[in-house]
């Protein structure tokens, strides 16, 4: 349990979980004030964003080689890392909805964070400071040009937004967390 | 091309001490660091030796006035710190190797010593000669243009010194500059200290010994913010007959503080 | 020397990533949705002002982390004691993001220009105004992110803040959602237009406004940047208040006020030569190689077979949906048309054809819009009437098995009855008489 506590503080998350906790607040509060459909779906996907986002930066520690040294297995533990960061934004988006109406389904939100999540493990394997690049900069282009249900490929591409049963959305999100994952896990981040 | 002397330079000082402290308090976060310190020091080389925590890197830090002094009085180059001084002026002359030394990664090592020339507002036209000079004085000219996070510790530090002594400064404050320099980099290193410490006021802080008693002129030591000595090395390896340490100058560095903490407690 | 010191910075700093990623992505963007704005100078601007939703909060975002240069590299100890006051030492990495911001939506808009000066017929000064004016947003987008990043120095602060910036974008594309967000947040955000079609312009106050706006917002973000002491930064953001007020007040209240007809757009461009008269608007010039032929057989069609057929063909710049009342000359057969993006009139030759002959050469009308029933009688019956005339089955669509039983149920009238009927249904329409024209093409009752 202490190396637990270490690790998260190293990591920033207590940091991190207040500013998406901050962030899926205003968020809600703003999506209430909404009544178009595609606008409350529109504020449900910027809430998973924000609830996932801030964890990026905390996806490396402050000396990757340093942990390198480490004797212990890193790989199960960033794996458990990058799906506790996915689990822990999905909970933080559905909160808010436990007190009124929902901006989105649970199951839209799990699937939204997961693939984020995912997104945001790839970018670390570049940089943690940029990771963030790649989710925000997917989700403004998916947001701006909507939900287009015609050919597959454009379902693939704007999997945020379409709606849950979407089979094609589901599988890419899927694809998009496992890989995330498998690098993150494999690969680890760069400062 | 050679660098013309200011009408300022050629001006008599007005200052007897290039620093001159008086019973100088420094807040290290909200700690007393240094409490109540008094020091004159005018050109030529001082090492300052001390125990961790003495409160040498924020000595180093006030005289580099990036800090201010809480109490007591300071004057650097005759300029005093502690009233509300015109610090523009004083950081055109000073030069500074921090601790924790920071360098833009990816900028080369050229670039990185011509920005901090710029910094401290080196006349435009005598940049690339003082940054070439500079770099020349500590070896690097050959890994000049190449990028600082390519480099080892050691030449990450000489590049810092390169800053540090690009502008020419009147005060050069070192805080620990020879981590990371092989031997052979540090005899050079030395016989840079002794060239400098002609027409600057030169402040190394230290934990090697060897290093103050082969360059420096002058020996402060300092322990728990207080001055316990200010000599010559010679007066160091001279207590170095009793004391503990594998070198002469170790032993009289050991002999000091005893003596220093002894007679503390014996007054308190 | 300071010029060499903002080369080292451009090099050195993310200003190249930022001008080259805002280069791509945005050309990339583009090109995505090419069929929108091809050929045409206003859509490209428009689209182009659109997109900033996307680039101006990646802008803020990196700009933000190039404020956090000094924590980040622990250089903050070596610059503290060195002379130069703050607001120099900054100035250099704010220019040079500022120049690749700049360069970079620069770039996007010379990639889209390149299609669009390949294809086009008629460039308003407007467009170019519009899109330059984006230039202000990246620069002050840039400069908003530096400021954030010096007064939040963390390493949380470069993603939150191009969320925060991502859902403001956010807030300000979709404002049905949001009818009591004041207009003014929606007038000053980077692209309060539309997509109104290609006949519409932007009155000329409207950029002179938005400039105003950003000039201010710039100059305030770079101030508050510079600025050391919380009197001189509170002091900085008077600029930008002042600005919005000004634009404000010189801005028409309501996103819907903006777009104004362009009349020089909807200036008919004409066949030289012999033969009937084919006209298109300015704009869609390009099309009229395309529609001549298909025109002048359309033409020919309804000469042979209807009385007081129409001699000349003219594009339409209206949409059906004009509810103001349109003059509908009985010698002109008006089109309406839409470009291709690479050349060319949108639709085949067919298509075109069946498009001349809808309604037996009118336009739909708006009576019908709120009644779907009326609305679909509607449309059989001008379908059905084409079919007439073309002497084909109507193309797949919608209507077209309805369209086809109308077709054969006329077919079973004597043929100088038929002949009246499409006659009528084409004097109705061109009256806009509001009656079921699906009853007068095949109804019993005369």
């Amino acid at each position: 349990m202490r190396w637990l506590a270490l690790h998260l503080r190293c990591r920033g998350v207590p940091a991190a979980a207040g500013a998406a906790v901050a962030g899926v607040v205003v968020l809600w509060w703003l999506g209430q004030a909404a009544d178009e459909p595609r606008l409350r779906l529109a504020v449900a996907l910027m809430s998973a964003l924000v609830a996932t986002v801030p964890f990026g930066s905390g996806l490396t520690g402050a000396d990757p080689a340093l942990e390198r040294t480490a004797a212990l297995a890193w790989p199960p533990r960033r794996a458990a890392h990058i799906l506790a960061v996915m689990a822990a934004a999905a909970i933080i988006a559905t909160v808010p909805a436990l007190t009124s109406e929902p901006l989105a389904t649970v199951g839209l939100t799990v699937r939204n964070t997961a693939g984020l999540g995912g997104l945001l493990a790839v970018g670390a394997a570049w940089g943690a400071q940029w990771a963030w690049l790649l989710p925000v900069g997917w989700t403004l282009v998916v947001v701006l040009s909507g939900p287009v249900s015609g050919h597959v490929y454009q379902e693939v591409l704007t999997w945020m937004v379409q709606p849950l049963g979407t089979t094609s959305a589901a599988a890419s999100a899927t694809t998009i967390a496992v890989v995330g994952v498998l690098t993150h896990a494999v690969l680890g981040g760069r400062r | 091309m050679r660098k013309g002397i200011s009408a300022a330079a050629l001006a008599p000082t007005t200052y007897a001490w290039a620093i001159r402290a008086a019973a100088l308090r420094v807040l290290a976060g909200r700690r007393l660091a240094v409490d109540g310190l008094d020091l004159s020091l005018g050109n030529g080389v001082h090492g300052l030796l001390g125990p961790n925590g003495a409160g040498k890197t924020t000595l180093m830090r006030a005289l580099a006035t990036v800090s201010r002094p809480a109490g007591g009085e300071l004057e650097l180059l005759g300029h005093p710190v502690h009233a509300r001084p015109d610090l523009r002026t004083l950081r055109r002359s000073i030069g500074y190797l921090p601790q924790e030394f920071g360098f833009y990664g990816r900028f080369t090592v050229r670039e990185f010593v011509e920005y901090l020339a710029w910094l401290k507002e080196v006349p435009a036209h005598d940049i690339p000669d003082a940054v070439q000079r500079a770099l020349e004085r500590v070896g690097l000219a050959e890994r000049a243009d190449s990028r600082m996070k390519t480099l080892s510790g050691g030449m990450a530090r000489r590049a810092g010194i390169a800053q540090a002594i690009v502008n020419d400064p009147e005060i050069l404050l070192l805080d620990e500059p020879t981590v990371g320099l092989d031997p052979e980099q540090r005899m050079g290193f030395r016989s840079l200290l002794r060239e400098l410490g002609g027409q600057t006021c030169v402040v190394v802080s230290t934990h090697l010994v060897e290093d103050v008693v082969a360059a420096c002129t002058n020996v402060v030591l300092m322990d728990a913010g207080r001055l316990v000595f200010h000599g010559v090395p010679a007066d160091l390896v001279e207590l170095g007959r009793e004391g503990v340490g594998d070198s002469s100058a170790e032993r009289g560095y050991t002999e000091l503080l005893r003596r220093h903490r002894a007679a503390g407690e014996g007054v308190a | 020397m300071t010029r060499r010191i903002l080369r080292i910075e451009i090099r050195r700093s993310a200003a190249l990533w930022l001008a080259l990623g805002a280069a791509l992505l945005g050309t990339a963007l583009l090109y995505v949705a090419v069929d929108g704005w091809g050929g045409r100078w206003m859509p490209l601007a428009l689209w182009q002002r659109e997109y900033l939703f996307i680039l101006w909060p990646m802008a803020l975002g990196l700009g933000a982390w190039q404020a956090g240069r000094d924590r980040r590299c622990r250089t903050e100890e070596l610059v503290a004691a060195t002379a130069r006051p703050r607001w120099q030492r900054v100035l250099p990495a704010a220019v040079a993001m500022a120049l690749a911001g700049a360069a970079g939506y620069l770039l996007m808009y010379a990639g889209g220009a390149a299609q669009v000066a390949a294809y086009a017929t008629y460039l308003p000064g407007q467009a170019v105004v519009t899109a330059g004016v984006g230039v202000l947003w990246m620069v002050s987008g840039v400069w908003l992110g530096m400021t954030v990043g010096a007064l939040a120095p963390s390493r949380l602060t470069p993603p939150v803040t191009a969320v925060v910036g991502a859902t403001v974008a956010l807030v300000a594309i979709t404002d049905r959602g949001y009818a009591h967000v004041p207009k003014m947040v929606h007038l000053l955000t980077p692209s309060p237009f539309g997509f109104w079609g290609d006949f519409v312009t932007v009155r000329g106050i409207v950029g002179v406004a938005h400039t105003v706006w950003l000039a201010g917002l710039a100059v305030s973000a770079l101030a508050v940047f510079l600025c050391a002491t919380r009197t001189a930064r509170t002091a900085a953001v008077l600029p930008a208040l002042v600005a919005a007020v000004v634009a404000l007040a010189m801005l028409p209240d309501g996103r819907q006020r903006l777009p104004v007809p362009d009349a020089a757009a909807a200036a008919l461009v004409c066949s030289a030569g012999p033969g009937p008269e084919v006209c298109v608007t300015r704009v869609h010039a390009g099309a009229l190689a395309d529609l001549r032929d298909p025109a002048r057989r359309a033409l020919a069609t309804l000469s042979a077979k209807l009385p007081q057929a129409p001699t000349s063909v003219h594009e339409t710049p209206e949409s059906w949906y004009e509810t103001r009342p349109v003059p509908r000359p009985r010698d002109v057969l008006l089109v309406a048309l839409e470009l291709a993006p690479w050349g060319g009139a949108k639709g085949s030759p067919d298509e075109l054809r069946w498009r001349l002959l809808d309604g037996a050469g009118t336009r739909p009308c708006a009576y019908t819009a709120g009644n779907p029933d009326a609305a679909r009688a509607d449309r059989v019956a001008r379908l059905a009437a084409a079919a007439w005339l073309a002497d084909r089955v109507p193309p797949a669509g919608p209507d077209r098995d309805a369209a086809r039983q109308a077709w054969q149920a006329l077919r079973a009238f004597p043929a100088a009855e038929q002949r009246n009927r499409v006659a009528a249904l084409r004097r109705a329409a061109l009256a806009c008489a509001e009656v079921n024209l699906l009853d007068l093409l095949v109804g019993d009752d005369r």
